[in-house]
Order: structure tokens, then sequence, then C-alpha cells
């Protein structure tokens, strides 16, 4: 590949946040006009790629060339005009400026300001220009993706970089969206992705880059990654180790045939009443702004039950768990913990209730230290030697928060922190404790620990809401999985229904057998879709 | 210049520190740049002024009262007004303040009128001799009665359970939610905490100087370089700041005059935010 | 991830914006008159009646005027009685509302002739006068102030000259060491103020031991103090706001600086002082009027006003703004029309005796006489000159 030809050069490129490694010796060529995506498991490092070809951040090691330019050592505005434009996932439009104003101030950002006929054809691109005069507030979801991509392309880049612009975005917006990507790329822009929907990598690019942790695990057209094993061993998440089935050291293994029949009985597939189930969600909506990240979602957790939800990114995981403490308002439907409707109780009340939330990202509190930590768990009110019963508890099952007991939180290591953060919920003394992605970013063996500790946990008869993007740790443990996919339920019943990988890629990956026009997919499961009983489609087709 | 300005200056400082610290405290927690806490300054002293001046209490013995009348009333100030609007928009909570700020004003002016008070004491127009070096009795008594507010508070935030919310509240509001806090209470408790502090600084400056409805700004002000100096979070630097602010006066006003006092105080106070936004008593926050 | 808090930068940016946002105020708008030759004679002022100044005992004095004037008919012009409407506009000592409220007063409401209110706002307010060629009569503003301009404006007041030399004379009945330790703000006012007082002192046999010039808001003094102690001086002249004379009272006599005489101006005359206690006992003021010099209308002020406010200083403000208006409606009467213009030429011709004493103007300007008075028991009483006055006791409240 020669430099003329080329439009955009990746060398070597690392980057750490702390001692977090973001980017590890990513490599990546672009050819002039090529459509390129890259795809990979939250916390890969595919928005920091983006950011740092930029300028938004600077990279610890490696190149950065535009054609023969080296764009590293640029500040982000020459960057921008030397040719290249990133489009956010969340649109950060100017309030109070119209639509027109809106692109033409980003216009004015690259060379010489953008005159009325070019400005009325990018407008005309995006579908803006009968609301051009509309202030850009008023536009609907949809629309403000389309001036998020109007105003990168009023730079007049070479490189269009899209971070997840299709993200929130469902049905008739997602095609609406895939088409104007699409215009865009067939006026020989050179288009580069981020995506989490397998759709819109599909039908718009031609090659993959994917990655894990920061490096390059496979590159190739997305048919051909489509079949790469450890692609989906990377998106079905087994934490890394080999094998890929369930972890052999998972002390439920031995108990979860009857476990699965005990739970059959309490609760099946389909929601009906039981008095005594700690949780139920009954047809739920909520999202933020004008996205709605659930639809319709209706869960029970029986007392003692550990649930699993799974789905990839953006498929409605983490809002559900907002939505279930309180931090995310449900727009419809209703939320009875205990028996009690708490669809519009405060998020402290919530907890106070008996729900404990452990956040994704782990949450704990840096500058206070590991004992302050735990003690902010348990309720101001509760007595002194109550709050050391409880934590004497945490501590047998996580031995290391007594060692570490006057240490600063946040100079721990991950595993640590999310123990800390488990433990932290424990102090409440939860009926039912909700986990965010907990083994998310931790090695295998700290892994193993938690999972072993929430058994422990379970053992004692609380119960277990399961959020995780790790499936095969997930369904070791869980009596019940629910699969979501774009804010909808796709698979639910018992984790036996879901241990064949094609079933779980078609829970997964929704349901391509009705989207006829789709030559290909990411996931090669689309032969036996139909084969899973409660399998639903994860859209409206 | 004389040991007696510089002594001046470091127990001026105290009165500085007192004043920083609720502002600190409220900015530290909330987020809230309260541009009414000279005005919960003045409120304090004004209250104090009714048992003092009216009832002839002496002015220590009705601090603690003005200081517990001080967070009563801004209790339900944080809880109903500024909590709803801290949701909202983050310069509607700003606005708000600046708003109570002119409100108090006005009702200062109504019910006590416009000319100065002070709150008369005998320690008021005392002096102490120490090792030769002379000072007014008054910045004594508000010297230490601010180290021991800043150890009070220093510990009720890292000592108790209370406290811990307050820091994990300040910290992760969403987090601490989530784990039954309720960060409302929080934040009122906090606005109030502070507005006794306030309360406490407003008795001590009437019996040291004198107050107006309108000497509420020079204190924000005052307090507003504190917290500059001091950076957010940290008790004990907000106590340094006030004492290095009162010195800085001094040394200025010692070296150059009393007019070029105000003119090093700010330049110093724009250089320390310009290399050290920060704050001189605090580490810079890694990543 | 934890939500951006607003940085410390962000945060002193909004309080700056904030800080200059502050002193807009709304105001109050009345009627428009009518200037008809029968109808009544509009006369206006815009002062502050509400925010950090608070004028009320002039604003009584301008209406017990008027008041007076229409209870009697109204005034005499051309032979016809007409009634007189007064319409005072609050500005909340904000400059710019003066400004525009001042041009409503005469382009809407047809004010003949306008009230000064005090101090820096009457200046400003003579620009407006000589633009929109309306006569202003002013008090409160020492005459020397009083700028030269196109002759609208009259500035009928006592004199800093006049007041200092007052002050020389009381002390130089005194023993003292004739030394003196000056204290002022380090604004121009401070700096003039200062510059005539020490070359008033030094033709009166006084010398300025020490000189310090120190911004408003000051609260620590010790340097001041220090100066004071080390030159011995023993007569202190302090011009600042009345806070800072507080705060440094308190200072002297907690650091054991005692001064034989000390006179406070601008900031002893508020009625204030007398919250300090026994401190403020014995501290001089200047005055610019006294309930024992014998002036006009004296008994009359006093019966109507002394209950309202019960200081010699406030009544002092009545009988200034009592002053004002009588001099403004003399000259109506004696206008034969009552247009600006005629007002304003027959003001060139006082000749009367009004609350404040005899005027007469040379160069729009006619100077009252100056008192000074003392602090006692929460009192003031006039101490100089000897007509009238009680005799002068010690400092007692710094020594």
């Amino acid at each position: 590949m020669n430099s003329s030809d080329t439009a955009l050069t990746v060398r070597g490129l690392g980057k750490h946040f702390g001692g977090v490694t973001a980017l590890d010796g990513v490599d990546l060529a672009v050819r002039r006009a090529e459509a390129v995506a890259v795809i990979g498991p939250n916390g890969a490092g595919k928005s920091t790629l983006l950011k740092l070809i930029a300028g938004v951040h600077r990279q610890d090691s490696g190149t950065i060339h535009l054609g023969d330019r080296r764009l590293d050592r640029l500040p982000p505005h020459r960057i921008t005009r030397l040719g290249v434009a990133l489009a956010h996932q969340v649109p950060r439009p100017f309030h109070g400026l119209t639509v027109r104003d809106n692109v033409r101030i980003g216009a004015m950002a690259a060379g010489p300001p953008m005159r009325g006929p070019e400005l009325a054809d990018l407008l005309a691109l995006c579908q803006l220009d009968t609301k051009a005069d509309r202030p850009a507030d008023s536009l609907r979801v949809l629309d403000l993706k389309r001036l998020e991509v109007a105003r990168a392309l009023a730079t007049r880049p070479q490189v269009l970089m899209l971070d997840e612009v299709a993200a929130g975005l469902v049905g008739r917006e997602l095609d609406e969206a895939i088409d104007l990507i699409r215009r865009v790329h067939g006026l020989g822009t050179t288009v580069i992705l981020v995506e989490h929907i397998e759709r819109v990598v599909r039908e718009l690019v031609d090659r993959v880059l994917v990655l894990n942790w920061g490096r390059p695990i496979a590159e190739g057209t997305p048919a051909e990654i489509a079949l790469d094993e450890e692609v989906r061993a990377v998106y079905l998440g087994d934490g890394g180790s080999s094998g890929g089935g369930a972890p052999a050291a998972n002390p439920r293994d031995d108990s979860q045939d009857m476990k699965v029949v005990e739970q059959d009985a309490s609760a099946s597939a389909v929601p009906h009443g039981t008095d005594g189930d700690v949780l139920i969600l009954d047809n739920v909506s909520s999202g933020y702004g004008d996205m709605l990240a659930l639809r319709d979602f209706s869960l029970r957790v029986a007392p003692g039950q550990i649930v699993t939800v799974l789905g990839a990114n953006g498929a409605g995981k983490s809002t559900l768990c907002g939505t279930l403490v309180g931090t995310v308002g449900s727009r419809t439907g209703r939320i009875t913990a205990f028996g009690r409707d708490i669809t519009r109780l405060p998020v402290h009340e919530r907890a106070r209730l008996g729900i404990a939330y452990c956040q994704e990202g782990r949450r704990v509190f840096g500058d206070l230290t590991v004992a302050e930590n735990l003690r902010l768990g348990a309720p101001l009110s509760l007595p002194r030697g109550e709050v050391g019963t409880r934590m004497e508890r945490v501590h047998t099952v996580f031995p290391v928060l007594a060692e570490r007991a006057g240490q600063r939180a946040g100079t721990m290591s991950g595993g640590q922190q999310q123990m800390l953060a488990v433990g932290r919920a424990l102090m409440a003394d939860p009926a039912v404790l909700i986990c965010d992605e907990i083994s998310l970013g931790l090695a295998p063996v700290a892994i193993d620990a938690l999972y072993q500790a929430l058994a422990e946990i379970n053992a004692q008869g609380v119960a277990i809401l399961l959020v995780e993007q790790n499936v095969k740790r997930a369904l070791g443990i869980c009596d019940h999985g629910v699969v979501l996919s774009r804010g909808r339920v796709s698979y639910r019943g018992g984790p036996e229904g879901l241990l064949d990988d094609a079933d779980l890629d078609a829970a997964y990956f929704g349901a391509p057998a009705s989207d006829t026009s789709v030559p290909t997919t990411v996931t090669a499961a689309a032969t036996t879709a139909s084969g899973s009983p409660a399998r639903t489609t994860g859209e409206p087709s | 210049m004389s040991l007696d300005v510089l002594a001046a200056g470091i127990l001026a400082g105290g009165l500085y520190a007192l004043i920083g610290l609720g502002i600190s405290l409220v900015f530290g927690v909330l987020g809230l740049m309260n541009l009414a806490h000279g005005e919960l300054v003045i409120g304090g002293a004004y209250l104090a002024s009714l048992l003092v001046v009216d009832a002839g209490w002496d002015p220590l013995v009705a601090l603690p009262l003005a200081m517990a009348a001080m967070a009563l009333i801004a209790y339900p100030l944080q809880r109903y007004l500024l909590t709803p609007l801290l949701r909202g928009s983050k310069s509607a909570p700003l606005v708000a303040t600046f708003g109570l700020s002119l409100l108090a004003q006005a009702l200062f002016q109504a019910a006590f009128g416009t000319h100065p008070k002070a709150l008369p004491a005998a320690y008021a127009d005392t002096g102490l001799s120490v090792l030769g070096v002379r000072v007014q009795t008054v910045y004594v008594i508000a010297f230490g009665l601010t180290v021991l507010l800043c150890a009070a508070t220093h510990l009720a935030l890292t000592r108790t359970r209370a406290g811990s919310a307050v820091r994990a509240a300040s910290a992760d509001p969403d987090t601490a939610a989530v784990l039954g806090i309720d960060v409302n209470r929080v934040y009122a408790v906090t606005f109030a905490g502070a507005a006794a502090l306030a309360a406490a600084g407003g008795v001590l400056t009437g019996v040291a100087q004198s107050f107006t409805p309108s000497s509420g700004l020079p204190l924000l002000l005052t307090g507003f370089a504190v917290m500059a100096l001091a950076g957010i979070g940290s008790v004990g630097g907000v106590l340094a700041a006030g004492v290095a602010l009162g010195v800085l006066q001094s040394v200025s006003v010692g070296l150059f005059g009393g007019g070029w006092r105000d003119v090093v105080v700010y330049l110093a106070f724009f250089l320390v935010l310009a290399v050290r936004p920060q704050g001189l008593f605090r580490k810079a926050h890694a990543g | 991830m934890r939500t951006a808090r607003p940085s410390l930068r962000l945060a002193c940016a909004a309080v700056c914006a904030a800080l200059l946002a502050a002193g807009c105020a709304g105001n109050s708008t009345s009627s428009a008159g009518s200037s008809s030759d029968t109808g009544p004679i509009v006369i206006g002022t815009s002062m502050s009646l509400s925010g950090a100044v608070v004028l009320t005992s002039i604003k009584d004095g301008y209406q017990l005027a008027v008041d007076q004037a229409n209870a009697a008919g109204g005034v005499t012009v051309d032979g016809v009685k007409r009634k007189v409407k007064l319409v005072v506009l609050d500005n909340r000592s904000d400059t710019n509302t003066m400004v525009q409220q001042v041009r409503s007063l005469v382009l809407s409401d047809h004010a003949v002739a306008l009230l000064g209110s005090c101090c820096q706002q009457n200046i400003d307010m003579q620009g407006q006068a000589d633009a929109l060629k309306v006569p202003l009569l002013m008090g409160a503003l020492p005459v020397e102030l009083l700028p030269k301009a196109k002759g609208y404006a009259w500035d009928s007041f006592q004199s800093l000259a006049d007041g200092a030399d007052r002050f020389y004379e009381l002390a130089a009945t005194t023993s003292t060491n004739k030394k003196i330790l000056m204290v002022n703000t380090n604004d121009a006012q401070g700096k003039a103020t200062g510059e005539l007082w020490g070359g008033l002192g030094k033709k009166a046999g006084f010398t300025v031991a020490a000189s310090k010039a120190v911004p408003g808001g000051t609260t620590d003094f010790s340097d001041v103090i220090q100066a004071g102690k080390s030159t011995g001086a023993q007569i202190l002249i302090a011009n600042m706001t009345p806070p800072d004379c507080f705060a440094m009272w308190k200072q002297m006599k907690a650091l054991a600086y005692k001064p034989k005489l000390a006179i406070g101006l601008q900031c002893a005359q508020t009625p204030g002082w007398s919250s300090l206690g026994a401190l403020g006992d014995g501290t001089l003021v200047q005055l610019n009027w006294t309930d024992s010099a014998g002036l006009p209308d004296t008994q009359m002020i006093v019966d109507k006003f002394a209950k309202k406010y019960p200081t010699l200083n406030d009544l002092g403000s009545v009988a200034l703004g009592y002053h004002e208006t009588q001099l403004l409606l003399d000259a109506v009467s004696r206008s034969g029309d009552a247009t600006p213009a005629a007002i304003n030429k027959a003001l060139a011709t006082t000749d009367m005796s009004s609350a404040l004493g005899p005027v007469k103007f040379t160069d729009n300007k006619s100077t009252t006489p100056s008192f000074i008075g003392q602090w006692e028991n929460g009192r003031i009483q006039q101490v100089w000159p000897a007509k009238g006055a009680v005799p002068l006791k010690s400092l007692s409240g710094l020594n």
C-alpha cells in the first residue's frame, strides 16, 4: 500500500490512562474512499483510537499520518483543518442556534466559510434541508444524529470518523442513519466507524478491525470476522480463559440442574403472579432524552434466585439497572419490590428497602478508606455494633477488605475495588443484589474469586440480578437468563437454552433470518436461529 | 515592618479562614458557588445583635444561638429551593444564590436600617501583650474559635459516618444515592453547617469591626480568595490559606503601603489560580 | 464515571460575571405632569432611597417645603398661585439609573427644575442638568467640588476649607503637641481631602506627623496605629467610610493608641456610631447644621422630625432638603413664567436666609456655615463655633 493511496496510517499506537492500558500497539491503514469499522467490547479502546486520531488525547507511543502529513503532534483544530472530522455518539449541538447555524459554525472550524449552495447541498445530503431554520433543540433523535454528521462534514473532511452514531436508533431510524453514511461514503469520503450495532457494520464497511483490551485481535472482511473464533470468544466473554466453556472451578456447577428445575417451577419464561417475588418489572420502558433504551421489559426475580441479564453493548442492560434502582426514570410500566410499588420512589429510599446495587465501573469512593467505603453501605441509623457485625460478615467473604481496611480505596487494584463495591453493597444487608458488569476489566483469577463470593452470598439467601457481558461466567451461575437485544427481550428461560453457541448467537445478535436484505452476518449463527423455543426477535420487522 | 503588624495579619487570617470555610464546604460538596455566603455571615451578626444590643447578652454567649438559628434558616433554603435547582442547569443555583443575596440585603435594610452596627463587648477594644507584641483580644478569641471550628469540621467529616456520607455525596452523588444516602439531605445539612460557620464568622466580625446590610460582598470576596488559595476539600488548607492571606496583606501593607494591599493580594490570587488551579494547599488530582 | 464538577476557574469567572451584573435595579415611574400655565409646577429628583445609601431624611426635607408651599395655596408665579408637584424617583445609588430617571423627569414629566441628592451623584447629575438646560439645585456637595460647567447647577452647602478651619480653630483651644496622624481612603477624594486638610493645618500651625492611605474595606489598621504611636501624633484626622472607622477605633483602643483629639470625616456622622458605645465618646464630627446655632426654622424642623430622626445628623439632612427646596421655590416664584430658563436666571439673584443660613450665589456657589460636633452618650452636640456650643469634652472613648 503506497502512501498516495493511503488516507490514514496508524502505526504502533499506544495510550495509557493512569495504570490502565487503553491502546497497545494498534496498526491501521485506511485507503482513500475506504470504509473501515473498528469493533470490540466495552473498554476495548475504540473511542480512544478515534480521539487520538482527532488529537483530543495524545498518544504515549506510535504515529498517526494523514497521507504523508504527521498528525500526532498537532493540536485538534489543526487536525480538523487538515481534513479529519469526528462525529460523536451523543450529539451536542449549540442550543438556541438553528440547524443551519450549527452547520455553518462547524464549517468555520476549517478554512474558508461555507457558501450558500455548498451549505444547502450539505443540508440536503443530510436530509436536514427542510429543518434548516429550526432551532437545534427541537430536533428529534435521528435528526440530531444527522446534524452531528452534518457538522462533521461541514469541515470538508477527507476522513470522517463516526463514534457510534447509530447508538440508540431503532427500526426505520436505523435504516435512515445507515443510508446517510452510505451516501457520504459514496461521495468519496473515507469513513472510519466505531459501532456496536452489527447491522451497521455489516452493511457499510469493507474491512473490520477488532480490538480487545487495547490490542488488535483480528482484521478482515465482515464475513471473515464473523467466522473468527477469537472474536466470538471476546464478544460472548469467557473472561479470556481458554476453552470457551463454563469455568470448571465454578462451585455452582454441581447443583445447577437441580436449581434449574426449582426455578422453572417458580418463575418460568413468561412472568406470572408470585407474591413472594423480590423484584417485579411489568412492561417497563425507560431511556434518556429521546432515546428509549429499554422497551416493554418484564422480569421477575424470586427470593434467593440468581437471574442474569445478558446482551451486547447498548442492549439496554445498564439502563435496566438504572431503572431498577431509580437513577433512570421509567416512562411506562410498574416496578414492584417486596410487594411494594417503587416505580416513583427516589433512589436512596429504594436502596433502604433492601435493593443493593454494584454499579458498572465499581464506583468506590477513591479518597475514602476501605473501611469508610464499607460503612457507607450500612444505613446511618444502624447502631455501631451492628455495623461492625456486618463488616465482619463482609470480611469473611472478602478477607482482603479486612487487610486493607485503612487503605484509600483508590489505591487498590481493580479486582479489589470490585470486591469492595460488592462488599459495600452487602453492608446494606440486601434482599436482592444487582451487579452490573462486575467482571469487566478484571483478570480471570479475580473473576473466579468474585463469582465464588457471589455463590456464597446467594447461599445466604440473597437474590442476585447479574448483568454481564461475560456470558459463560454468568450462565454458569444463574438460575434464569434473559437476553436483551436493543432494548427488547430476545431470550428468556433457563441457562441451558443458551449453552449452545448457535442459540446464544441468535439471541444476542437479533434475528437476521427475518432481514432478507442482509447477505452476511458478523456472527455465523443465522442458520440455526429458529432453534430456541422462547426466543423473540430483537426488533420489530 | 513590626511584629505587631505581622501578628495582626496572622490573627486576622483566622477570621478570613472561618468565612472561607463555609464557602469551601458548600462548593466542595455541592459544587455550588454560594454568592449569598456574605449575607449568611451578616445574617449571623444581625441575629446576634438582637440578643447583644437589644437584650444585653455577651456576643460569645449569643454566638452558638446565632449559629443554630442560621443553620435552621439555611436548611430549608437548600432543601426546597437550591437543591431542586441543582438538578437543572448549572447556572440556575448560582443565579438563585445571587438573588438570595439581594433579597437578604433588602430584608436587613428593612429590619435593621442601613446604618452600621457593631456588637459591643468588653474584649472588642481591649488588647493583649504577648512577648512584647500587642494584639487585639477579639482577634485572639476569633483565631482560637476558628481553629476549634476547623478542627470540629475536620473531625466531623473524617471521623463520623455522617461525615463519610458527606464526602461520598461530594465525590459521587449518584453512587451515594444508590447506597441509600439521601443526597438531598446531605446537601441541606452541609449548607446548614456552612451557614452556622458563617454565622460564627459574622458574630466575630461584628465584635471586631462593624456591619451594614451591604457588608456581605467584601466578606464573600475574602472567603472566595481563601477558598481559591486553599483548594477544595481540605479543612486544614482553608485555615492555612486564611492565615496566608492575612500575612500577605500585612506584608504588602508593610512593604508597599496600604494603597497597594488589594493589588498585591489579588495579584497573588491570580498567580495561584494560574499556576496552581487546585489551590496552594492541595495536591493535584491524578487523571 | 463521576460527573465533572465545575472547576474552580470556572467558578471564578462566574463569580466575576455575577458581581459585574450587580447594581442593576428597577425604579418607579410616575404619571406625567403638565407644565401648562395654570397646572402644577413639577420639580423632580432622582435619589437613592434604597440599597446601600438611603436618603429618606433629605427627601422628607423636600416634601416638607413642598407641602408647606401647597398648604399656602401654592407658589405665586406672575400673580397666579400654582401648586407644586414633587416627583421623587429611587435610583438605588446607580448612576446609570439616575441618568435615565433625570431624563424622564424632564422629558416626560416636564419637570422645570431638579433637586440634587448627595455627593458624587450630584456631580453626575450636573452634566444632565446642563445638557437638558434645566436648573439643578443641590446641597450635600462641598462647594469646592462643584465642577465648572454651563451654569445650570447651583450648590448651597458648606465648604471643605471652612470645615477644616473650624476644626483647627477648635484644636488650637486645646493643649496638644499639634502633631497630626492623617488617614485617608486611597481614592481621589481621599487624596484631595488629605491635601486640603494638611495645607490648612500647616497654615494654622499644625504638622502632619504621619499620613496613611488605606483602601476602602480595610479592617486591619495596625500599621496606621503603629505610625501614630511612633510619631506621637495627638490629633487624628480620619477620612474613611464608617465600617473602616469602626474597625480602626476598636483597634486603636485595643492597641492602646491614645490621641487627644480625633475627628471622623464621612464616617463618624452616621447614627450607627452610637453602637460603638463608650468607645465613640469624644469623637468629633463635621456638621452642616445644628439645633443650637440659631439657624432659621430650627424649632419647626425639630418639632416635626425629632421623633422620626432622633439624631442631629439626620435632622441636619432634613434641614438640608428643606433648604434646597425653599431656595428653588423662591426662584420659581421670582421667575415670572416658571420656565427652566427663567428659574435659572432667578436663582442667580437669590438673596434669602433658609434652614442652613443666608444664601447668595457667586459663580453658582453659596457657602453655608460649618460646625464641629462631638459624640457624647450616643448624641452629637455642637462644640464649635462657641456660639450655641457646649464645652469640648476629652476624647474619653480612646483614652
